[in-house]
């Protein structure tokens, strides 16, 4: 019996721009489960980095409610939202804001210094591939490169889930592999629930379950028995 | 209106705080700027109007009691347009009221005033005339301290006779502007020092001194020829029993008033060119910031086809508008300080004519000053956008390289400290332009403040050093001339007195080739158990049994150090000239500059076995009996130390207000660089400082990246501004008038504790007044903004 973590009930968001008002997500009902593989795909506009914001409390709903193990995030002030990110949500974004001043293994201690329960810094960046650059600076890699130093900073600090908002968006497709291969990989070994946001279907084909975004509304939900290996993924 | 004139202005409302931060030190330098260089002008133009108007002589010539005929051979010598002969004495004054005695000056004036030299200005009451030969004018100032009015009494006491007086005016005399009765008496004491203006003839009644006067003063056709007459009159009156001749110059009050306002010329540039310099290294690092940032923007514009030059302009145009706009309020309250700090003058100064006047040319020089400070950082800052290539502009910044610096090679400590830390010297590092602005910034306005705060320092030792060690007596009493030694020991019968011991000071002449230096020595016993010395090293020193002993400042004035033979000249006894060994350097305190044994110096100035002074010990808690004291034959007056230190406070008073003023302008500059700092280390590293707090760090800890980079920053400010606001106060002591004091350079640990709280003070203040921007940071805007 698969474990609920986080649940989602009626999520609306509606951005006013001056007089103009935009519902970026409406209504959106959804569950996702532990050590789950999940891709968001949709056209942009229709409301993908909204959902995962307000998952990661970065954001805040209009209407509706998203429980974390049973802890609605509405309850919790600024300061119990950075608490909840900092143990259980690590954030993946298209630019990858390193640090530009630390050095990838800095990057990654920036945040094992603060968690209770952190992963060997050195082992991350060895799941990444990157365990021989750990002291180059940013500048100095590749931008699959600096995406996975990305990836081992937010799995250094072990939290529960990953959310990666277009995490290939900036990548050509053979480093794009890599980095999809790395987070595959952190999904399976350590059990980490990934939700991956993207506008490129191919890659939901590696996903457990894949969730289409249009307008503001999921319009479907697509459970894939057999997830193809980021390996043969094309775009 | 113009578009771009347009994003200007919504810019700074954007961003009001650090633009008015800014605006506030441009603000701050050019209201000291107007407020100095105004008051130096209402000041200057007010003396010298006065010094024209009211007939200030050129020249004084001094005599032992001559004929008044002399005038008339003075008045003949070529050169001289006219001269008027009078009678000046001192003399003890006791008024109703005040114990003890105050010191008289009385000066005869002609019987009318108009064309008069020294003319005197009547505040109220009226002239001496013939028919009222018992009406005395008394000096402003002091009627003013003594509530004096027309028609009160006065008793100076002429021969030994205490004689009534009714006040009849208050007057003031351009000679004395500053009321002082000596060079020596460095302060004006409105309590115990005036002067009285009696009638000629009345004068020569009242003193016995008949068909006599020991003063002509006299105007020339040519002031340039000054010297030449000088030494005209000094042939032609050798057999009228010459004392000096000076011109107006060396006269104390003429001379001080200079000094006044060439300190405060110079402060009138100094400052506001410091504080307009640190204003344009705070725009200047503004606008790097703002061209960065608006780099897609500019990318814009230029595709656009807006030329590089409007867009170069649009952004000088942030510098001059602040520039300006700080100019012009500046000068509004620069206007109103000028009025303030020129009226403050006037409780020190007597002028009457001074006028409170805005002048055009300071104000639109310091519009100018701002405009052209400000536009050249604005300029070299803008710059940045003629090396701009659109279509490159428009896309984001190559990223930062990051890099080890070579601190954390070289010292490994660096790279073993906790990330936060380590990511803060690698920022300063990496903006080291910025930082190092911010530093020097952050390194001159300490220096301004210690710089200024050390005047207090030094004078706190001064007074500590001379009433903790060195002057230990409770009175000083002055007789009225030279008495014979002996009168010390009539001091003693005294029961209150339980010691007196004598001494002696004579206005001298210090010559070394061409230094000379008019001064005071002060005789004094050997082993003196009241007026100790002290050499540099704080090493007890004795006056020699010949030979002279001369403070650091002195010496230096003249040029000699120990060992070396000056020329002494008596000034009270012309043609008495000795060479004399300088026998050792002693340190300043209150007093005198120059010491000798008394003995020696009664030798060498030919005065016999005499003295003019006695300092006494009473016994503890004994009963003031200063006034008895004064109530002795040949007793002038009686002086506590305090009295000393509450002159020498009286004239602070204007220093500190100037302190005052720069310490407040200091302070606002102060925070508003770091103010500007923090906010623009916020701005710039926004996404930074976004994803931080994505990642789960509170709002605190990423306060804490920007409070360290602070707290460097500041640190090293403080570190290099210390010993600069040594040099700064060794500079501004150079400017102070020396021949009133010389301040020994002493910085107390609590003035840089001092200081260091300040800035600490700011750096919490500006980081409190930035957490807003911290803690409402939009992380999902943030984060989905390409920068």
């Amino acid at each position: 019996m698969k474990k609920v973590l986080i649940s989602t009930r009626d999520l609306s968001k509606i951005y006013h721009m001056g007089e103009v008002s935009v519902e970026a997500l409406r209504d959106a009902t959804l569950d996702i489960y532990e050590g789950e593989f999940v891709v968001i795909l949709g056209p942009s506009g229709s409301g993908k980095s909204t959902l995962l914001n307000i998952i990661g409390g970065m954001d805040t709903p209009t209407h509706g409610k998203v429980f974390f193990r049973g802890q609605e995030l509405g309850d919790l002030d600024d300061n119990g939202l950075t608490r909840y990110r900092r143990e259980n949500i690590s954030f993946i974004f298209q630019f990858y804001n390193l640090l530009p001043n630390l050095t990838a293994r800095e990057n990654v201690e920036l945040v094992t210094d603060m968690s209770s329960e952190p992963l060997d810094v050195m082992e991350v960046l060895d799941k990444v591939g990157l365990k021989e650059r750990a002291d180059h600076f940013p500048s100095q890699l590749s931008g699959g490169e600096q995406q996975r130093v990305a990836v081992a900073r937010a799995v250094a600090k072990n939290p529960e889930v990953l959310l990666c908002d277009e995490p290939t968006g900036a990548l050509d497709n053979i480093t794009g592999r890599v980095v999809l291969k790395v987070l595959k990989e952190i999904n399976r070994s350590l059990g980490k629930t990934v939700l991956v946001i993207t506008h490129n279907a191919a890659i939901a084909e590696m996903a457990d379950r894949v969730l289409y975004l249009s307008s503001g509304r999921i319009v479907n939900i697509r459970t894939i028995e057999n997830p193809v290996d980021p390996e043969r993924i094309e775009w | 209106m113009n578009k771009l004139m347009l994003m200007t202005l919504r810019d700074i409302k954007s961003n009001k705080g650090q633009y008015i931060a800014i605006i506030m030190v441009v603000v701050v330098g050019i209201t000291m700027y107007n407020a100095i260089s105004m008051s130096f002008h209402n000041l200057n133009s007010a003396t010298e109007n006065y010094y024209e108007e009211y007939r200030l002589p050129h020249l004084f010539v001094r005599l032992n009691n001559a004929p008044e005929s002399v005038v008339g051979i003075i008045g003949r010598t070529d050169g001289v347009s006219s001269a008027q002969g009078r009678l000046v004495l001192d003399v003890p004054m006791e008024i109703p009221g005040y114990e003890g005695r105050v010191q008289a000056r009385i000066v005869s004036v002609p019987r009318s005033n108009d064309g008069a030299l020294n003319k005197l200005h009547l505040e109220e009451g009226r002239y001496v005339s013939g028919d009222h030969r018992d009406g005395v004018l008394v000096e402003k100032l002091f009627m003013e301290f003594h509530r004096l009015d027309i028609g009160s009494s006065i008793y100076p006491i002429i021969n030994g006779k205490s004689v009534e007086l009714k006040v009849s005016g208050k007057a003031i005399s351009p000679e004395y502007i500053y009321a002082v009765p000596s060079a020596q008496d460095m302060m004006p004491d409105n309590e115990r020092f005036t002067i009285l203006y009696l009638e000629h003839s009345f004068v020569q009644q009242l003193t016995g001194y008949d068909g006599l006067v020991n003063e002509v003063v006299l105007q020339l056709k040519d002031e340039g020829k000054a010297k030449e007459v000088k030494k005209k009159l000094e042939d032609r009156l050798k057999h009228y029993g010459l004392i000096s001749v000076t011109e107006r110059k060396d006269e104390v009050s003429y001379a001080m008033m200079d000094t006044e306002l060439n300190a405060l010329q110079s402060m009138g540039f100094a400052y506001p060119t410091v504080f307009l310099l640190i204003g344009s290294i705070v725009i200047y690092m503004l606008l790097i910031r703002l061209v960065d940032n608006q780099r897609r923007q500019i990318g814009a514009l230029m595709a656009l086809g807006f030329t590089k030059g409007a867009i170069l302009f649009h952004y000088i145009g942030y510098a001059l508008l602040v520039g300006f706009v700080g100019s012009v309020l500046g000068s509004l309250a620069g206007v109103r300080l000028a009025g303030v700090l020129t009226r403050y003058y006037l409780t020190f100064f007597n002028i009457p004519i001074l006028q409170v006047k805005t002048y055009a040319d300071v104000v639109l020089l310091g519009i100018l000053m701002s405009v052209v400070f400000c536009g050249v950082a604005g300029f070299n800052a803008a710059k940045r956008v003629l090396r701009i290539l659109p279509a490159e502009a428009m896309r984001p910044v190559a990223p930062i390289e990051g890099k080890k610096w070579w601190g954390e090679r070289i010292f490994p400590f660096l790279a073993g400290l906790r990330i936060s830390w380590r990511l803060t010297f690698r920022n300063m590092w990496r903006n080291k332009k910025r930082t190092l602005f911010t530093v020097a910034s952050i390194a001159m306005t300490v220096g301004l403040m210690i710089s200024i705060m050390t005047m207090l320092d030094s004078m706190e030792y001064l007074f500590d050093k001379a009433f903790g060690d060195a002057l230990s007596y409770d009175y000083k009493v002055a007789f009225t001339g030279s008495v014979h030694r002996d009168v010390v020991k009539d001091l003693g019968e005294f029961k209150e007195i339980t010691y007196a011991e004598p001494m002696a000071e004579y206005p001298v002449r210090l010559v070394n080739g061409w230094r000379k230096e008019n001064t005071m020595v002060t005789g004094l016993v050997q082993g003196s158990r009241v007026y100790k010395l002290f050499d540099i090293k704080g090493n007890r020193v004795e006056v020699p049994r010949e030979g002279i002993l001369l403070t650091e400042g002195l010496a230096e004035s003249l040029g000699v150090k120990r060992g070396d033979k000056i020329t002494i000249e008596a000034l009270n006894k012309p043609g008495i000239e000795r060479r004399i060994a300088v026998k050792g350097i002693v340190e300043q305190y209150l007093g005198g500059s120059a010491f000798m044994e008394v003995g020696a110096l009664n030798a060498v100035l030919g005065e016999g076995s005499t003295i003019n002074a006695a300092l006494v010990n009473l016994r503890y808690n004994g009963e003031e009996i200063a006034g008895d004291i004064e109530g002795m034959p040949y007793v002038q007056s009686v002086k506590e130390p305090d009295d000393m230190v509450k002159q020498y406070n009286e004239y602070m008073g204007l220093i500190y207000a100037y302190i005052g003023v720069i310490v407040v302008l200091s302070c606002i500059m102060g925070f508003a660089i770091i103010y500007n700092t923090t906010t623009i280390s916020i701005m710039e590293r926004r996404r930074e400082l976004a994803s931080l707090r994505i990642m789960g760090f509170t709002n605190n800890q990423v306060a804490e990246l920007i409070f360290n980079e602070n707290t460097a920053v500041s640190a090293m400010g403080l570190i290099i501004g210390m010993p600069l606001g040594m040099l700064m106060a060794a500079q501004i002591l150079k400017l102070m008038p020396e021949d009133m004091i010389s301040l020994p350079l002493v910085i107390f640990p609590k003035t840089y504790v001092l200081a260091a709280a300040t800035v600490a003070m700011f750096v919490i203040l500006a980081q409190l007044a930035n957490m807003r921007r911290i803690s409402r940071m939009d992380l999902v805007e943030v984060m989905k903004s390409r920068e």
